[in-house]
């Protein structure tokens, strides 16, 4: 007998987790697909969103969804000046040197989360914790469809900038071609800090999302969180935004399906086995084109 | 965290201390940063509420007492390097660590270099089983903790033979596993039937896939092992995808304050077991409670009382020891025979332990949005609230 | 080159001594000499054929399990277990090689990161091959030649050992026709290929022989232990920790992991006591600073600019 309840309840599980790994996966891919900067320290973003949230939660009562209206500009603001400061020495430098900066980068804000917040987990308890709202017999959680629902309008966001404004022509000139943009007048430095700041805080949004479900560790979810995005961007295709929404939907679904009708003791290794395979296969994603550079 | 820079920044100082001040130094080696240092702050604030009571009272031999605090970074090889640190120092014993990871190594190496241990926070089984002469543990091991979980349901069943059915959900670290493993032996020797055995990587957020399967069983008893972010995460799931028990028990995570802060009325019913509780019936709680309280600022937990344990059991072999030498050191802890508002302590060999304080860990229960003991009856400050009511009923 | 050799004896020389002159410490010179090694290990792979792994943490793993499970569930001896462990190892790296290399600098990095927690899961879920979550303890090991293994003297020698062996391995590299071969490859895969050499041999090669050493180094990281677990064992952040050790010391130099390991290891222990909390945020710093200032590592940057000025004087003629 198919316990078809289940099998929905799994599969919108999967869809709603793998949104919000879409958005961090974007941002991971934005920024190499401009600046072919590998960002090991984007797990250590979220991380930074979500310790946003509950510092305004509990200075000031405000709800997760309230402190976005703070979160976002100061990711964004953040992104963009350590580009302009640290980031930007690396553009000569091969791709490992900004994996390893950015490694670094990621010790850095971790422990100075961990010497200002302690070293106590910590989350925010909203009062539609465990609410679900059901459609027929399967109920959704309360908090993933509010984060599929933020997922989608900044998404949409995003994708409105990138294709129907200046700065998105500018943003995607610079990413096929920097050299060819440059000629043309773009100021390439200057976008590549705007695509880091939209990084940040395409990442911080996420923590923000997330933090009512989870619980925010300085030092050790940030890799979690890297090695997630990293996950999604290749599934998808290194610097392709749709295709890393498709990974990230695909991420979702495949650890919840593996973890629900496979054993949950390897949940995360379905996902890494999977990306192996997109990795030795297909290298460059399921949607991507080949990676060129300049 | 301040209070721990301030400590580790006194141990250059302590260092000169002995010469001049003939302070008694008990080192200490413990997690003050990386990923268990949130732990480690508790147990350092527990043994500062000791060592200020100790030293109030006169201290040791008559001198004060002070701690020799080095920090293991989390890691083993730094708790290895520190041993060698506070050995230069001639520590007559050394009080460590959070994690068995750490702890074990640090067993080891101590019962080569003959240098007494008294276990601060590790609980896993292999700490004391085999352990070894120089090895004493104070608080409970996974078979304590096991066996309390199963003596619980067994009183429960007392009242109601329908319960048969547990299933069991874990993380994949050395404690749970380890609790786990007893769980699942206790289960087959008392009678009760596993319908669900499932370990989850630690950091997995999203369990509604396991508990959706447990649903479907129907479980009477639900056996849950978690860290306060797991467990807070198994608890609202729960909720949502309405799975219901008649008893539940969640290891470590519901034993923190911040469990009930983070979900509320779903805490309620939830039972777990501690090694000691603020309104346990022993002599002296109530003061201990206020004291930490004050020292933490916040509620304290039993990780502050470990603390507490641990220092008074060093202070008081010292007090009896025929010397310092850590031979003699090593024989007064193996006669250690203490009553505190934390447990009764006296260090024996059975079932193939050694070392270890056959401690009697209490059943809390969450009511009203408090931590109340409610096992064993003895001890109890209120009745167990059962079964629990389902979710739609609450 | 007859210089590197008489600073490897009078290192070794100081090594052999080290444990009469400071006994005390002997715990912390492990530590060090272990990661040495190891970093020398990685930069096989990472330095001389520019392959960044941060998945290391395996054959260390690797080395320990079979080292720990061997004398504690099998009763076979640690000499015999490394050796397995040391075969074991290189056909991992082999296999692993084989089937990740096509892919791109930063693309293979991510693959070791994935593999190790591959491994890592492993551990901690087939208990009945590994002592699951609960980890191994090492209670008892024979006695050859009536010596103590378990002693921190002979683990220090055995460390010591180790660490002499893999800079030995990269000091007859870096004169031999492989040394050659390996700078090629790392230099300009392409030209190589149109001499005539095989770059997927070349890195396999090198990759067999990182993760064997490494390997070596994780058996004698679990007789030094005594106990180990799943999540101390197959830990990212050790992975991490021998990369950047030997990066920041200088890759592709045969002294830059063990300056690497002096430097971190060293202030780490200095730091311990004193800067407790904030030696990881220095730690996370430095990195930065090195990458960025000086991404020939300490070793490399003097080593560039002397050669340099060599060329230079030539060039004045």
């Amino acid at each position: 007998m198919f316990d078809y309840v289940s099998f929905l309840q799994n599969l919108s599980n999967g869809v709603l987790i793998g949104g919000v790994y879409a958005l961090i996966g974007v941002g991971l891919t934005l920024v190499f697909g401009v600046m072919k900067i590998i960002n090991f320290a984007h797990g250590d973003f979220v991380i930074l969103g979500m310790y946003c949230a509950v510092l305004l939660n509990s200075l000031l009562g405000w709800d997760p969804y309230l402190s976005l209206l703070v979160a976002m500009p100061l990711g964004f603001l953040t992104g963009a000046l350590l580009q302009r400061l640290v980031l930007s020495r690396l553009m000569e430098a091969p791709p490992e040197s900004s994996l390893l900066v950015t490694l670094g980068l990621a010790l850095v804000i971790g422990n100075i989360l961990l010497l200002t917040f302690g070293a106590e987990p910590k989350s925010v308890n909203v009062s539609y914790a465990s609410s679900t709202v059901s459609l027929g017999e399967v109920s959704f959680s309360m908090i993933l469809l509010l984060a599929g629902l933020a997922t989608m309008v900044v998404i949409a966001g995003l994708y409105t900038v990138l294709n129907h404004t200046e700065l998105g022509r500018a943003i995607r000139a610079t990413a096929d071609n920097r050299l060819g943009a440059e000629l043309v007048g773009i100021n390439t430095r200057w976008i590549e800090a705007v695509v880091f700041g939209i990084g940040m805080a395409l990442a911080v949004t996420a923590g923000v999302v997330l933090i009512p479900l989870l619980f925010a560790t300085p030092t050790f979810s940030g890799a979690i969180f890297t090695l997630k995005a990293f996950v999604v961007t290749v599934l998808g295709g290194l610097g392709n935004i749709g295709a890393a929404i498709a990974g990230g939907l695909l991420l979702g679904v495949v650890e919840v399906m593996g973890a629900s009708y496979l054993t949950s003791d390897y949940r995360d290794a379905y996902g890494l086995l999977v990306f192996l395979l997109i990795l030795l296969l297909r290298p460059e994603g399921l949607f991507g084109k080949t990676v060129k550079r300049v | 965290m301040k209070k721990s820079i301030a400590v580790a920044s006194m141990a250059p100082w302590l260092l000169a201390a002995p010469a001049v001040l003939a302070d008694i130094d008990v080192g200490v080696i413990n997690s003050l940063s990386g990923p268990f240092a949130a732990f480690g702050e508790r147990y350092q604030a527990g043994m500062e509420v000791a060592l200020e009571e100790i030293n109030e009272g006169g201290g040791v031999r008559g001198e004060p007492l002070a701690l020799s605090v080095q920090d293991d970074r989390s890691e083993a090889t730094s708790a290895l390097a520190a041993i060698e640190s506070l050995n230069r120092q001639d520590v007559p014993l050394i009080m460590g660590s959070y994690a068995s990871s750490i702890t074990g190594p640090m067993a080891q190496l101590m019962t080569r270099q003959e240098i007494p241990l008294i276990v601060l926070g590790s609980a896993d089984n292999s700490i004391t089983k085999p352990g070894s002469p120089w090895v004493f543990r104070a608080k409970h091991n996974s078979t304590i903790v096991a066996e309390s979980y199963f003596d619980y349901f067994d009183f429960l069943r007392e009242q109601d033979d329908s319960l048969e059915t547990v299933a069991m959900l874990y993380g994949n670290g050395a404690w749970p596993a380890s609790l786990a493993e007893e769980g699942e032996r206790l289960a087959e020797e008392r009678g009760y039937e596993v319908v669900g055995n499932q370990s989850y990587d630690q950091g997995t957020s999203d369990f509604r896939p396991i508990l959706n399967r447990f649903r479907s069983e129907e479980p009477d008893l639900l056996y849950v092992v978690a860290y306060a972010e797991d467990g807070v995460a198994i608890a609202r799931q729960m909720r949502e995808v309405n799975l219901n028990a008649k008893a539940v028990a969640i290891d470590t995570g519901a034993a923190l304050p911040s469990f009930v802060d983070q979900v509320g009325d779903l805490a309620e019913y939830v039972a777990t077991v501690v090694s000691w509780s603020k309104d346990v019936q022993y002599e002296g709680v109530e003061d201990l409670y206020e004291r930490l309280k004050a020292k933490t600022g916040e509620e304290p937990t039993f990780y502050e009382a470990e603390g507490y344990l641990a220092l008074r059991v060093a202070a008081d072999a010292l007090e009896r020891a025929e010397s310092l030498e850590r031979n003699d050191v090593r024989d007064a802890l193996a006669e250690t025979d203490l009553d505190t508002p934390v447990t009764h302590v006296a260090f024996e060999s059975f079932d193939g332990f050694q070392g270890q304080n056959p401690i009697r860990s209490l059943v809390l229960q969450i009511q009203d949005g408090e931590h109340v003991t409610v096992f064993p009856t003895d001890l109890a400050a209120e009745d167990v609230r059962y079964p629990a009511p389902v979710w739609d009923e609450r | 080159m007859k210089k590197h050799y008489f600073i490897f004896a009078g290192l070794v020389l100081v090594g052999i001594l080290y444990p009469q002159m400071f006994p005390g410490y002997l715990s912390v010179a492990i530590t060090l000499l272990l990661y040495a090694g190891w970093a020398t290990a990685w930069d096989i792979l990472g330095g001389w054929a520019g392959q960044v792994s941060l998945g290391h943490a395996s054959f260390v793993g690797l080395g320990a399990y079979f080292v720990a499970v061997g004398t504690a569930h099998h009763e076979i001896a640690p000499w015999w277990s490394i050796l397995m462990a040391l075969v074991a190892a290189a056909m991992l790296a082999y296999l692993w090689g084989r089937l990740t290399f096509k892919l791109k600098g930063p693309y293979f990095t991510l693959s070791t990161i994935a593999i190790a927690e591959i491994f890592r899961l492993i551990a901690i879920n087939e208990g009945w091959l590994t002592g699951g979550a609960t980890g191994v303890f090492i209670m008892t090991l024979p006695e050859p030649f009536g010596l103590d293994l378990f002693s921190r003297q002979v683990n220090y020698y055995l460390a010591l050992a180790f660490a002499a062996i893999t800079v030995l391995v990269v000091m007859l590299i870096s004169r031999s026709k492989f040394g050659y071969q390996l700078r090629a490859v790392r230099e300009d895969e392409d030209a190589a290929m149109a001499s005539g050499i095989n770059p997927t041999t070349v890195k396999l090669k090198a990759f067999m022989l990182s993760g064997a050493l490494t390997a070596l180094g994780g058996g004698i990281y679990a007789i030094f232990l005594s106990f180990i677990e799943p999540h101390i064992i197959f830990y990212l952040l050790l992975s991490v920790q021998i990369a950047l050790t030997a990066i920041i010391g200088g890759r592709g130099t045969i002294w830059g992991p063990c300056v690497g390991a002096l430097l971190i290891v060293g202030s780490g222990e200095i730091f311990r006591t004193t800067f407790a909390e904030a030696n990881m945020l220095i730690y996370g710093l430095l990195i930065m600073v090195v990458v960025i200032f000086m991404p020939r590592g300490i070793v490399g940057e003097p080593a560039r600019y002397l050669i340099r000025r060599v060329y230079a004087k030539r060039a004045q003629g």
